[in-house]
């Protein structure tokens, strides 16, 4: 508990703590105000929190002062004198005691008669075991008597009964009722009340108490993190962020990231994914920082959040705050758990005696090999996986750190797949020059090895002869014969591929008080990330024989470097209840990505496998290759804040950033991206003055420019590139010619957003939350663009046209049903609402029907499953609309052209893949050290395309095996994509079960905390979808159920957590 | 403040900085820069002649198919598009007749373009920059005429990037655009046998081209010329037929005396030709010993195999019975004769449901065991033998018959190595005539061409139907879909 390790600290350094609030000056003037008016005046212009009992502070006792640019020491001594209390400061809070501080205070507010004389002492602590001072203790049936505890946290009273029920209360605690039950001694544990409102928040470039926010930020902390196993950080907030989608589209693959998209899908060539900000440093890679060290995730949902990061706002930010250290002494934390997974949801195909019995019954030839193979299981193990994390934090006033290292192995539950990642973290804090100066270091570095596999190994699995051995008799892989068809188990394991991670940041930052008031930062980092593969096809492997060759070894390796300056000026000004701030900022950012791959062939020996590209003969054969690659980029931005409030009470915020990026054309090259959003805070009026069971009501409201930007560098500009050889005279000569069309107008697309919110807590903030509606526009859609072939040479240009909506509610709820220091029972909850709409496809030059893409997979090449049309929602399915069946199975399409057969004019809209709606909620129980909690997490309104069943849920596919249910399908044709194979993708999913138990003080021989877990992850998926998962991926591609995947898995967890 | 001053002043340059690649404006700076981007629209002439238009030509016409066998082939009906004439304007193959072609124009501009403003004249350029420039005008000029021939009323760029939304020009104008351009070049077009001429636009090609044009002018124009199509034929030198129907399509065919135009396809080299792996089975991997396994997708029509005399040695290049590997071992099937032996049937169900092993296969182009991907022959666009037709047509056109029969003879001795089914005067007819075409130049990439010119593109064939109108592909969609100027 931060406050009391900070009192124990305030007891040692009496006087040096003080100085922390002498450095802040207030305007207060105020005539006969009451003391709580006063002191939320102070507070609404220093970042003071105050810590009192609410009967010592109310609106009785009144204040007068005029205090102009004072010291806020004095004004509180002033202020207090006349209140008869006394206060004393402790890093930003100021607790406030009774001027009579005797070692056994008892202050009797009303002079009533004592009738019984039963005397109760005791000590109030909290959580952690520290005593809590100034805890107000008074009895329940008759108010009146109370007293405040003293600073070793003892009290004594003296109450009317034996059965006196005791209140102990205290700001920023739950209060406890206590039955005296005739015991002359009581020890209290009071349990922190996690209330959120004075929770800080991150904004782009700063912080801001949440109060005080305007816009629609959610933060969740690390208490709020889905506990147990994840393959990467963002898991950590899956569900828990209203609006915030993050789905593990690749299964449990140890080495994949999940996909994230905010408030819909707002690009269709452009990046939809949120930019990430990893302790100051932008784009940084999620993978680099472990679950386990971070303090925050702040997710900048809407336009006038993220408007301050420009051309990278329009998907959102999410800004990650990394643990650091406390002062203190040392204290060492270790976190770590062992996990092992189950698959579940493997194609359900014909086993090996189902398949002989349809041959027979059906008499279609087919071939018996003689075994029983269950193909996909073949290429699942029986997996372990462990993640361990020691974290060492301490420090003194001036200095302190938090060094942390990170292992994890993470074993695939494919045969071969894995990662094995290390990460030390060292976060270092300095202030010096009378706190004028702040320094931070961070320093992380993480290494990490792969295992990579093919999604193809399970889409060739469910098809395989299961009559056929996955070896034959001399021992080596069986194969099949068919186009394209390959021994999975074979390829796991003699086509390997992989790759050695390692990455680097290092970043430092300086906040200097130049004057008072005035604070100028820099902060520099540097990126670095080098990735080294490899990939070798065994001599005896299929894809050599295929590819025609002997064994083939590959090395691939990429470089990215980044470095990054910010400098920001900060400046605060206070008019007695008028708080100004003003930030003004320049950033500038240059990275660089840089490739090289070789790769040869026709080895004599799989011996040195990757490791010695020259002993393959395919160079001198010509079959052999290389290349290499570098593009580079800028970003340069100018950036301002200003924000007003009044008493706290009604608050404005406006940003501008001014940037320009190199990947722009000439015309191009800078944009500007206001935002401005404003606050009241209702509940400060005088006429919710007496509503207790009000604490929280804050209307929000914001709109905010942001941009997108083209991943390409250089597509604004003419290349000449390298093509092919041609010859002339008898010589074969390297041709050059222009790449890409160039757009010397590429601009950035542009997103405006409105958004309205209400931040609400009631009955004394046991329900919490907030409400946001939002209507964002996306205009300028990056987009490659068909260009006019004739004048053009290519025919794509990458250009600007087309605009996106999406619109939405968001729902986000926290309550605690159960709160009374044993029992802890609650419910967080979300819920989203988003409708997507591709509002113009169209601009002077191009106007577009519709567009068409991505194929279906062959045989057969179905055509396009998606289409692109003006308003229709991206992710539109299109294709025909299944009318039935003739009596020998042949498919009845509508047709809509009148014309013979089915044409692409047959085609209309079928579905879409994005889901409408999105719910979580997680039901929570503690109690007596034992915690229980659950993660529901649920899609709905959407469909997803059964790509499976259209293939193998065909009796046509038999020799090939087949889904169990294409058995007694009706179908007797070839497949056809039409809705036939569209279905309902709603699900509710169980996604997290955790039982923890905290292991009391008591027995823990010295040690400060100890909780062991069990978790069980994607624990129940309840949906009427026939397919494998119905989980999958959102945008442009949504609700496709692939034939190749990675298996979704139920993975076991057992954690521990220890501090000492 | 100092700091973001400074910054403010220094650090705002937001200048590209490319690595890999080079930009426009500093190109040409020396003579391989300058050559590397005049061979650069000779690189696309693989896809233009032996990919996008011989598959235009080919699979609408009555010699070759691709039909569904099975799950495989339906390939978004296109296909069967082609055979049966439906195709709409979103047709991908004749999208991409449209697309490569403008893109081979494009690069031809943008070396004629950037050119002028280059001072080459200290350059040690490999053959003369008027050479290089001819050849530029003369292979725009040759993808100008594959246009008329498959849209016929284009639009005419020669600078790239302008005007925007191009009108479509009359044929007429751009066949006079096309000899315009031949006629101010070919003085400076390389002649057989020059060391650069090899797989360069010849003048040989350049009189080759405006035959073509001139043979089909009634049809692009409504004006016949046959006798300037003769006319130009007869400026053609240098070149003679082969010893038999098979020298121009070896694998090594470079110094075959027939081929006039070719696509100089070098094994890793210059890749890209891969018409064999159109038409031989999956299992033929085995059969050749190939390092790929081929597609099993394109068959021949029954009755364009039954055209030929079992005495005519051009049967030869059809595959059909049993099929075996290089060991005698039959081959497999994979589908419908899943591990029975393969053996390739003349008759083919229809379309949509044939099967695997269905229809004969055309190895014209010689196949050499242990092939890589791609093949080493050269495509042949044009050859003497054509030539030699092509005057032959003109001239029965005029009423010359006896003046065409010894050169028809001519290629009917080759074909069956005596003069045992020589053509009389009475005998050789047009039918006969373009039947003749069709065997000689079967899966050759003219049979559309040729049908449309002796009106028969429409007729019924296999399993087509009668048709009207499918003579000229419509404007693919993506073409008219952002150019208001362009409309079928």
């Amino acid at each position: 508990m931060r406050l009391t390790i900070a009192l124990i600290i305030f007891f040692s350094f009496n006087v040096s703590a003080l100085t922390e609030a002498q450095t802040v000056r207030v305007n207060v003037n105020l005539n006969k105000a009451s003391l709580k008016e006063a002191l939320e005046v102070i507070k609404s212009q220093s970042d003071l929190n105050f810590i009192y009992n609410n009967d010592l502070v109310n609106d009785n006792s009144q204040v007068s002062i005029d205090a102009t640019n004072q010291d806020v020491t004095e004004v509180l001594e002033i202020m207090l004198n006349q209140a008869g209390l006394d206060y004393r400061v402790v890093d930003k809070n100021v607790i406030i005691y009774p001027v009579n501080r005797s070692n056994q205070s008892q202050v009797n507010y009303n002079t009533v008669q004592q009738q019984q004389q039963i005397v109760v002492k005791g000590t109030v602590k909290d959580n952690t075991g520290e005593p809590l001072p100034g805890v107000n203790v008074f009895e329940k049936a008759n108010s009146t008597n109370g007293i405040i505890t003293s600073i070793d946290g003892t009290f004594k009273i003296e109450v009317s009964s034996e059965d006196a029920i005791l209140t102990f209360s205290f700001i920023g605690f739950q209060a406890q009722d206590i039955n005296v039950a005739g015991r002359p001694s009581i020890n209290v544990t009071l349990v922190e009340e996690s209330i959120g409102l004075e929770e800080v928040i991150a904004v782009g470039y700063g912080i801001q108490k949440k109060t005080e926010v305007t816009s629609s930020i959610a933060k969740v902390t690390s208490d709020n993190f889905n506990k147990g196993f994840a393959t990467n950080a963002l898991q950590s907030i899956e569900g828990k962020v209203a609006g915030l989608q993050i789905v593990r589209t690749s299964g449990t693959d140890p080495n994949a990231s999940p996909k994230v998209r905010l408030r819909g899908t707002s690009s269709l060539n452009a990046s939809s994914d949120p930019l990430i900000i990893i302790d100051g440093i932008t784009g940084g890679d999620i993978a680099s920082v472990a679950p386990e060290d971070i303090e925050s995730m702040d997710v900048l949902r809407d336009g006038s959040a993220a408007a301050i990061y420009g051309t990278r706002g329009t998907n959102g930010v999410i800004i990650i705050t990394t643990k650091k250290g406390t002062t203190g002494d040392l204290k060492v934390e270790y976190s770590g758990y062992v996990s092992t997974e189950d698959a579940v949801a493997l194609p359900n195909v014909l086993s090996a005696d189902e398949y002989r019995a349809y041959g027979n019954a059906t008499g279609i030839d087919y071939l018996d090999g003689g075994t029983n193979t269950n193909w996909s299981e073949e290429l699942l193990r029986k997996n372990i996986s462990h993640v361990h994390n020691v974290a060492f934090s301490g420090g003194n006033k001036n200095l302190s750190y938090r060094a942390s290292v990170n292992y994890r192995n993470l074993e695939g539950i494919v045969v071969n797949t894995g990662q094995e990642y290390l990460n030390g973290r060292i976060n270092l804090t300095h202030k010096g020059y009378n706190d004028r100066l702040k320094v931070q270091l961070n320093m992380s570095s993480t290494v990490m090895d792969k295992d990579y596999t093919s999604y193809s190994a399970f889409d060739m699995a469910a098809i395989l002869n299961p009559t056929q051995p996955v070896r034959n008799e001399d021992g080596t892989y069986w194969q099949p014969g068919g186009f394209g068809e390959f021994n999975p188990v074979g390829s796991l394991n003699q086509e390997r591929k992989g790759g050695k991670e390692k990455t680097s940041q290092l970043s430092l930052r300086a906040d200097f008080d130049l004057l008072k008031n005035l604070t100028v930062s820099g902060f520099g980092a540097l990126d670095v990330h080098d990735l080294l593969e490899h990939e070798y096809d065994e001599i005896a492997s299929r894809a050599s024989e295929l590819g025609g060759y002997e064994g083939r070894a590959k090395r691939n390796s990429e470089h990215k470097y980044k470095k990054m300056f910010e400098g920001t000026v900060n400046y605060k000004k206070v008019i007695n209840s008028h708080v100004f701030t003003a930030l003004g900022g320049y950033s500038y950012e240059d990275r660089s990505y840089e490739d090289f791959w070789a790769e040869n062939k026709d080895f004599t020996s799989d011996a040195q496998k990757y490791h010695d590209l020259s002993a393959g003969g395919g160079l001198a054969n010509g079959r052999a290759g290389l290349d290499s690659y570098k593009k580079s980029q800028k970003l340069i931005a100018f950036f301002g804040r200003m924000t007003y409030s009044y008493e706290s009470k009604y608050l404005l915020s406006a940003t501008v950033r001014r940037e320009g990026s190199s990947k722009f054309g000439d015309n191009n090259k800078w944009a500007t991206f206001p935002a401005v959003s404003a606050g009241w805070r209702i509940v400060e009026e005088g006429f919710l003055s007496n509503t207790d069971w009000l604490n929280e009501l804050k209307l929000r409201v914001g709109y905010g420019v942001t941009g997108n930007i083209a991943d390409d560098p250089y597509m604004s500009i003419a290349r000449m590139q390298a093509g092919g050889m041609y010859i002339l005279n008898g010589q074969h000569i390297k041709s050059y010619g222009s790449s890409t069309n160039p757009n010397p107008y590429l601009q950035w697309e542009t997103k405006q957003e409105t958004n309205i919110g209400v931040d609400f807590g009631f009955l004394k903030n046991r329900i919490t939350g907030s409400v946001d509606l939002y209507k964002r526009f996306t205009n300028d859609l990056l987009w490659e663009l068909t260009a006019q072939v004739p004048p053009m040479i290519h025919n794509k240009v990458l250009s600007n046209i087309g605009e996106i909506t999406n619109q939405g509610v968001e729902v986000a709820l926290q309550t605690k049903i159960v709160n009374n220091g044993i029992w802890n029972v609650g419910l967080d909850a979300t819920f989203s609402y988003n409708e997507n709409e591709l509002a113009s496809l169209s601009n002077e030059t191009f106007q577009h029907q519709g567009v068409n893409y991505e194929d279906l997979p062959g045989p057969g090449q179905l055509g396009s499953i998606f289409r692109y049309e003006e308003g229709h929602p991206i992710g539109s399915f299109y294709g025909y609309k299944y009318k039935g069946l003739t009596a020998d199975g042949e498919w009845i399409f509508e047709d809509l052209d009148g014309e013979e057969g089915y044409t692409d004019a047959d085609r209309q809209f079928l579905g879409n893949g994005n889901p409408k709606m999105n719910l979580s909620f997680s039901p929570y129980v503690t109690v007596k050290g034992f915690d229980f909690s659950m993660n529901f997490r649920g899609a709905f309104g959407f469909d997803i395309l059964n790509v499976n069943k259209m293939y193998f849920g065909n009796p046509q596919w038999y020799p090939n095996n087949m889904l169990r249910s294409a058995s007694n399908s009706p179908v007797n044709a070839d497949p056809q994509y039409s809705d036939y194979y569209l279905e309902k993708g709603d699900f509710l999913k169980l996604d997290n079960i955790t039982l923890g138990y905290t292991v009391p003080k008591k027995v823990l021989f010295g040690l400060d905390y100890a909780r062991v877990y069990f978790s069980t992850l994607n624990v129940a998926t309840f949906t009427n979808y026939s397919g494998l998962d119905p989980e999958l991926e959102l945008g442009a591609l949504a609700g496709v159920d692939k034939r190749g995947f990675y298996p979704r898995t139920t993975t076991y967890t057992v954690g521990l957590n220890v501090k000492f | 403040m100092l700091l973001l001053l400074l910054g403010a002043v220094s650090c705002t340059n937001l200048e590209e900085e490319v690595f890999s690649e080079t930009t426009k404006s500093t190109f040409y700076s020396s003579a391989e820069e300058v050559t590397a981007n005049y061979l650069k629209p000779y690189t696309r002439l693989y896809v233009t002649s032996s990919l996008a238009h011989w598959i235009c030509s080919e699979l609408s016409a009555d010699g070759a198919a691709w039909p569904q066998k099975g799950r495989h082939g339906y390939d978004g009906g296109k296909w069967q598009q082609l055979h049966w004439h439906t195709w709409t304007p979103e047709h991908h193959e004749i999208k991409g007749a449209w697309n490569n072609t403008y893109q081979a124009i494009g690069y031809c501009n943008e070396f004629l373009n950037n050119i002028e403003n280059v001072d080459v004249s200290n350059y040690n350029l490999p053959v003369p920059i008027e050479q290089m420039k001819a050849e530029m005008r003369a292979l725009r000029a040759f993808h100008y005429y594959l246009l008329v021939d498959n849209f016929r009323d284009v639009p005419v760029v020669t600078v790239v990037g302008e005007p925007t939304s191009p009108a479509p020009e009359k044929a007429a104008d751009v066949i006079a655009f096309i000899e315009k351009e031949i006629s101010e070049v070919i003085e400076h077009l390389p002649v057989k046998g020059e060391s650069s001429a090899y797989g360069h636009f010849t003048k040989g090609a350049a009189h080759m081209l405006l035959a073509k044009v001139y043979l089909n002018s009634e049809v692009y124009t409504g004006t016949a010329r046959w006798q300037d199509c003769i006319n130009e034929l007869e400026k053609i030198s240098g070149y003679s037929t082969s010893a038999n129907w098979q020298e121009p399509f070896l694998a090594r065919n470079e110094n075959c005396e027939e081929n006039i135009f070719v696509v100089p396809f070098e094994e890793s080299k210059i890749t890209g030709f891969y018409h064999h792996a159109f038409m031989l089975h999956y299992s033929h991997k085995q059969g050749f010993d190939l390092q790929y396994s081929p597609w099993n997708g394109i068959v021949v029509q029954p009755q364009h195999f039954r055209a030929f005399d079992p005495a005519d040695k051009r049967i030869e290049q059809f595959l059909v019975g049993p099929q075996f590997d290089q060991n005698g071992e039959p081959l497999l099937g994979t589908e419908e004769a899943k591990d029975q032996p393969l053996v390739f049937t003349v008759d083919i169900t229809n379309m949509t449901t044939s099967r695997e092993d269905e229809g004969a296969r055309c190895v014209k182009y010689e196949v050499v065991v242990g092939e890589a991907f791609e093949l080493n022959n050269d495509f042949v666009i044009w050859r003497y033998t054509d030539a030699l037709m092509m005057k032959a047509e003109a001239l029965m056109r005029l009423g010359k018959t006896a003046d065409a029969l010894p050169i028809v003879n001519k290629v009917r001795e080759r074909a069956f190595g005596n003069a045992s089914h020589n053509y009389t005067v009475e005998s050789l007819t047009m039918d006969e005539f373009i039947a003749e075409r069709g065997r000689e130049f079967s899966l050759e990439g003219h049979r559309r061409q040729d049908l449309v010119r002796f009106g028969k593109f429409g007729d019924a064939w296999w399993d087509k139907k009668p048709t009207t109108g499918t003579e000229v592909f419509p404007y693919p969609l993506t073409a008219t879909d952002n150019n208001p100027n362009l409309s079928n």
